[in-house]
């Protein structure tokens, strides 16, 4: 039997629902050497923010049990470095190109999507509403109409596909899903790192240069798991899930709790081969489990009552 | 090469399984790992490193990035201190296990010509790359190694990756005096400056030696190449967890960029 991997998103056809998290994959060119770019559902890029940034001082990773503890600050080209270095690259490949976007202000955001809005090679917008690292993105994202106005904005700025990542620390995922339904948004991306520190007892003093990071890797998959659940019982359109995920069975676990779609992180700097190898082991899971799509799959098990009987892999 | 314009992706880097052909413990805490597999076109310059995959599960997560101090008849030797869990769990590998490799990595240092005169500053484990110098070094250069260690028993594991001599004289400093000049390898570099001219200097090592080592290559004004040794995360240039500050203002990737860069371009100042 062969399995059907391929999924739509908006107005996206994906050969497969597998995707680099933005952030974790550089503008592609750094995985081309090891893996086929052409084998990915979409390739997402690092953020773009309308001037380069230069990022945060180091140390700027630090590794946690089974997690990760990053300052990064969005270093990034801007738009015209990201059209001049970047765009000439992307275009070699077949897989959609979503552009992940971050400002300090929405005016910012609607620059950014503007600007790439006239290139071709770009099929969508990824809007970071949440990065723990830049203090003035939180507003958009944390209240309903931060994300409904902020979403409202972006929408009439393109026709391209605009995906709108959540802020995961928030008690209502389902009420901001809903926000940005409602506007037009044409899926939902969930969940980004959470906010979180480490400090030094020795120099008794953060270990970070920014003192203040996110947390991502397998230790966030419960937190991204539940948020997906919770979206895919408030909104209709696609979710696309990420947080902590590293082989195929992670993969299904999001798809089984609602996603259309994943994203690979913290994964692919473990294993850089790490997004093939979810794809064929997604494959084959479908195939052991006498699957033949993904579909009927999504969200499958918001429909099946009751606990699990045996639990594998926790 | 050393990158003047940064670069695109790791060059021939690919990700595969090697194996263990030994270890050989040196002192409590540092030993030297044989690795053998490595790809029929595997084929790593002076100053490149391996990205090691220490446990199969998450625990440790990240890879651990280790210089290469040698490479011959298809076996890699990596000179390691124990210094965390990864380091750990390399000490205590097995004949036959084998290691998710990814790799090479990194720019290199300059090969040394026939008309060089290198001045060399290594402490510690920094001193690994600073030996694939000196292997490739071409007949009728002049190298002076200065070399830095906590205490004698450090050296004995090392000497015979000097091979022969040829044209590098080795300068030892301990920290405990045990063996040649007691103090600081920076010392003696400072002292051999004054006696001689250098074509360029190269180092490895802790931050601090580093540093000191940069602040004489300024005042007199020679070229000066050093590998530096910051966390890693991808080790492909992707999540920029690497960058160190250059004298522009830029954040600058050591892991593609690097580890081997132009001395002069870094902030060495530390707050
Ligand atoms: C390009 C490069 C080449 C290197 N070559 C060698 C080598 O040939 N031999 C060798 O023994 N080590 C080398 N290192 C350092 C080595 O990577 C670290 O010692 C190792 O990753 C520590 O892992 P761990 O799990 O044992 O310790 P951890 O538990 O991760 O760390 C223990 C301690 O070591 C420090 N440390 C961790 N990573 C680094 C790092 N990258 N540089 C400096 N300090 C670190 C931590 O701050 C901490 O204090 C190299 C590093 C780089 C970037
Ligand atoms: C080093 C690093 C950089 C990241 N940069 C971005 C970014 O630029 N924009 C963004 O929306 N998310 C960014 N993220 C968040 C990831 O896209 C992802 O949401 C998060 O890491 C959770 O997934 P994971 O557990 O699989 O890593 C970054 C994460 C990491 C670890
Ligand atoms: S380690 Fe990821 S960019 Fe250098």
């Amino acid at each position: 039997m062969t399995v059907d991997l391929s999924v739509t998103i908006g107005n996206l056809k994906l050969a497969n629902p597998v995707m680099p998290a933005s952030g974790t994959f550089g503008y592609g060119q750094e995985y081309a050497g090891l893996i086929d770019l052409n084998d990915l559902g979409a390739i997402v890029s690092k953020a773009v923010s309308p001037a380069p940034r230069p990022g945060n001082k180091p140390p700027r990773m630090v590794e946690l049990k089974g997690a990760l503890l990053n300052s990064i600050g969005l270093q990034n080209p801007g738009i015209e470095g990201f059209i001049e270095k970047k765009i000439p690259f992307l275009r070699q490949f077949k897989p959609p190109v979503v552009v992940n976007v971050v400002g300090n202000s929405i005016e910012e955001y609607r620059q950014v999507v503007e600007a790439l809005d006239a290139i071709d090679r770009v099929d969508g917008f990824e809007i970071n509403l949440s990065c723990p690292n830049v203090q003035k993105g939180l507003e958009f994202g944390t209240t309903v109409d931060g994300v409904a106005r902020i979403t409202r904005e972006l929408r009439s700025a393109t026709k391209k596909d605009l995906w709108m990542k959540l802020t995961p620390t928030v008690p209502n995922p389902g009420d901001l899903g809903k926000a940005a339904e409602g506007e037009g948004a044409d899926a939902l991306v969930a969940i980004n790192t959470i906010g979180g520190m480490t400090i030094d007892a020795e120099s008794r003093r953060p270990v970070l240069g920014a003192r203040f990071g996110g947390v991502s890797g397998p230790a966030i998959k419960a937190v991204a798991l539940k948020y997906v659940w919770l979206l895919y019982e408030s909104v209709k359109i696609p979710i696309i899930g990420v947080g902590g995920i590293f082989n195929g069975v992670d993969a299904m676990e999001f798809i089984l709790a609602g996603a259309t779609a994943i994203q690979v992180g913290t994964a692919n700097f473990v294993n850089p081969t790490a997004m093939p190898d979810v794809i064929s082991q997604m494959a084959d899971w479908l195939e052991e489990h006498g699957e033949s799509t993904l579909q009927p799959l999504i969200g499958e098990a918001h429909r099946t009552q009751g606990a699990a009987l045996s639990i594998k892999n926790h | 090469m050393i990158a003047t314009e940064h670069r695109h992706c790791q060059k021939n880097a690919r990700v595969f399984k090697t194996r263990v052909e030994s270890v050989n413990t040196l002192t409590d805490d540092l030993f030297i790992l044989y690795l053998s597999g490595f790809p029929n076109d595997f084929d790593p310059e002076p100053g490149m490193f391996l990205h090691l995959k220490v446990a199969p599960d998450e625990h440790p997560l990240l890879r651990r990035p280790f210089s290469i101090q040698s490479y011959n008849d298809g076996t890699a030797a990596i000179l390691i201190r124990e210094v965390g869990a990864g380091s750990r769990i390399l000490h205590h590998l097995q004949p036959g296990d084998e290691v998710d490799t990814l790799g090479p990595l990194g720019t290199t240092f300059p090969k040394i010509g026939k008309d060089d005169s290198v001045l060399m500053v290594g402490g510690g484990v920094g001193v690994a790359p600073l030996i694939a110098c000196c292997h490739e070094a071409d007949a009728g250069a002049r190298v002076d190694f200065c070399f830095g260690v906590r205490s004698e028993n450090e050296v004995q594991g090392v000497e015979p990756f000097m091979g022969e001599r040829g044209p590098v004289h080795i300068h030892l400093s301990s920290d405990d005096g045990s063996v040649g000049y007691q103090g600081f390898c920076t010392d003696i570099a400072s002292r051999l400056l004054e006696e001689r001219s250098y074509t360029k200097i190269f180092t490895c090592g802790p931050w601090v030696m580093m540093a000191k080592t940069a602040r004489l290559a300024i005042q007199k004004e020679i070229p000066f190449f050093a590998s530096l040794e910051v966390q890693m995360g991808c080790g492909l240039g992707a999540c920029l967890a690497c960058v160190y500050e250059s004298t522009e203002g830029d954040f600058i990737r050591s892991c593609i960029d690097g580890p081997v860069v132009d001395g002069h371009n870094v902030v060495w100042e530390r707050v």
